[in-house]
């Protein structure tokens, strides 16, 4: 069981490092943009929120299948994500969590408005310097509900785990796939351990989550 | 050091500018004019925060061209906005740092900005806990501490109390006796205009009306001759405070 656990909390924490990396610039693009692109950018993103995990998870198997888009460039260069592997999984699990780190950037670079960055400009702050000193301090709020929704959101997986990873002990089964075969197995006692410790972890950081968002809800000061 | 002068226009639905200036720029220019006139889009255009058609010369450095546009930060210009706009994140301290340049040596010396604004006990405060004063005092600290080579202020004084105004007056004089770094400062008061303007420029509807030395204007009733006879004609006329 401890090895389903820390699986499934290595899942959590790669899924969210590499989320927050890989969706800044994307939402940085999203928040200032005015091209037409944005809106259809905007529906592919926000598309694992709506999509059945079911249907996302055989897509993105088909895509990484040997023979796929995808599976082919990976099988040429010899490394990448691969299907019924932990690689896989954690590929599976960020396109799933897209949109819980997408929106929440998005939100916080939107809601700082032009002024910060234009007084950071008249300073001499070249576009880099002040995104790194300015947009990304100020964003702070939104790092931090990203984190969190990325992370429980990732603890709570199943469609698209079981699509990718085919919930092989060891190497793909997370919690709450083990919390399904137990139940299929009529083993209550363990699902419940399992499913317990997820609804209490869960609810302690949308708490804490909360708390900090009412600490830290201060407005760009004038 | 040269004018600062240029020719352009902008447009948007129910706003037009189009002014042809040559400032100079060993001065204070107050601009003033009407709510609407477009002061503060002009000055806006000026630091490159909006990008208006025509060309811009600092001197005999090319801001903007025909063909070429100098970005806002490539521009040597401090910048004091309507409500101080610190960085919240940061101290007092660390705000005033964010415009340091590494000049050797600074242009204007770190101890001596402080000094002047009075700064030194506030250092470690943070901008939420700041009097609207205060920021402001810091806002043009901070500019000045970018080692600009002119200074744009948008009605820096217009967001305080009477109290607050009376206060920073002091400091704006100061400002311009000990830094003398040439300014173009928008205000809808004439006080303010004629304790730290040495020259005046009237907007209205997007254009320069009139533009002069504000000493004459200030010792004569005729220098703007667009049928202003007095003060009260141009407290009329442009919706001005005094």
């Amino acid at each position: 069981m401890l090895e389903i656990i820390l699986l499934t909390l290595r899942l959590a924490f790669f899924t969210t490092l590499s989320l927050l990396l890989l969706a800044t610039p994307l939402a940085w693009w999203l928040s200032q943009t005015r091209s037409w692109l944005k809106i259809p950018v905007s529906a592919v993103v926000t598309l694992p929120i709506v999509l059945p995990p079911t249907v996302l998870g055989f897509y993105i198997l088909i895509l990484l299948a040997p023979d796929g888009w995808l599976g082919t460039l990976i099988h040429s260069w010899g490394f990448g994500p691969r299907p019924f592997a932990f690689s896989g999984l954690l590929f599976g699990s960020i396109i799933y969590s897209l949109p819980f780190a997408i929106q929440p950037l998005q939100n916080s670079f939107e809601a700082m408005g032009t002024r910060p960055l234009e007084v950071a400009a008249t300073l001499g702050l070249s576009p880099w310097r002040r995104f790194l000193r300015v947009a990304l301090p100020l964003a702070k709020p939104g790092y931090v509900s990203a984190a969190v929704l990325v992370f429980a959101h990732t603890l709570g997986e199943f469609g698209v785990i079981l699509m990718i990873g085919g919930n092989i002990p060891g190497r793909t089964k997370v919690i709450s796939t083990a919390i399904y075969d137990y139940v299929e197995m009529l083993q209550y006692e363990k699902a419940h351990l399992l499913a317990a410790g997820l609804l209490v972890f869960s609810f302690v950081i949308m708490a804490a989550l909360y708390t900090f968002q009412r600490r830290d809800g201060q407005p760009w000061a004038r | 050091m040269g004018a600062l002068k240029g020719s352009f226009s902008l447009s948007y639905p129910g706003f037009a500018l189009a002014i042809e200036f040559s400032i100079s720029s060993a001065a204070v220019t107050v601009v003033m004019g009407p709510s609407g006139s477009g002061k503060s889009t002009f000055l806006r255009c000026l630091a490159g925060l909006q990008v208006p058609q025509g060309e811009l010369f600092f001197g005999e450095e090319m801001w903007q061209g025909r063909q070429y546009f100098k970005p806002t930060h490539e521009r040597n210009l401090g910048y004091v906005f309507q409500d101080g706009n610190l960085f919240p994140h940061l101290c007092v301290e660390d705000n005033l740092r964010m415009g340091l340049k590494k000049l050797t040596p600074p242009r204007f010396e770190w101890d001596h900005v402080v000094q002047v604004f009075g700064l030194k006990k506030i250092l470690k405060r943070t901008p939420m806990s700041l009097s609207g004063g205060e920021k402001q005092r810091v806002a043009m600290a901070r500019a000045l501490l970018s080692g600009p080579d002119l200074l744009l202020m948008d009605e820096p004084l217009s967001a305080l109390d009477t109290s607050s105004k009376n206060d920073l007056m002091p400091f704006l004089e100061s400002m311009k006796s000990e830094f003398g770094v040439p300014t173009v400062y928008v205000t809808h008061s004439i006080l303010e205009a004629s304790r730290v303007g040495d020259y005046l420029l009237l907007m209205d509807q997007g254009r320069c009306k009139e533009f002069g030395s504000a000493h004459e204007l200030w010792a004569s009733d005729q220098v703007l001759r667009g049928g202003i006879s007095n003060l009260v004609d141009l407290q009329k006329r442009f919706g001005l405070n005094l």
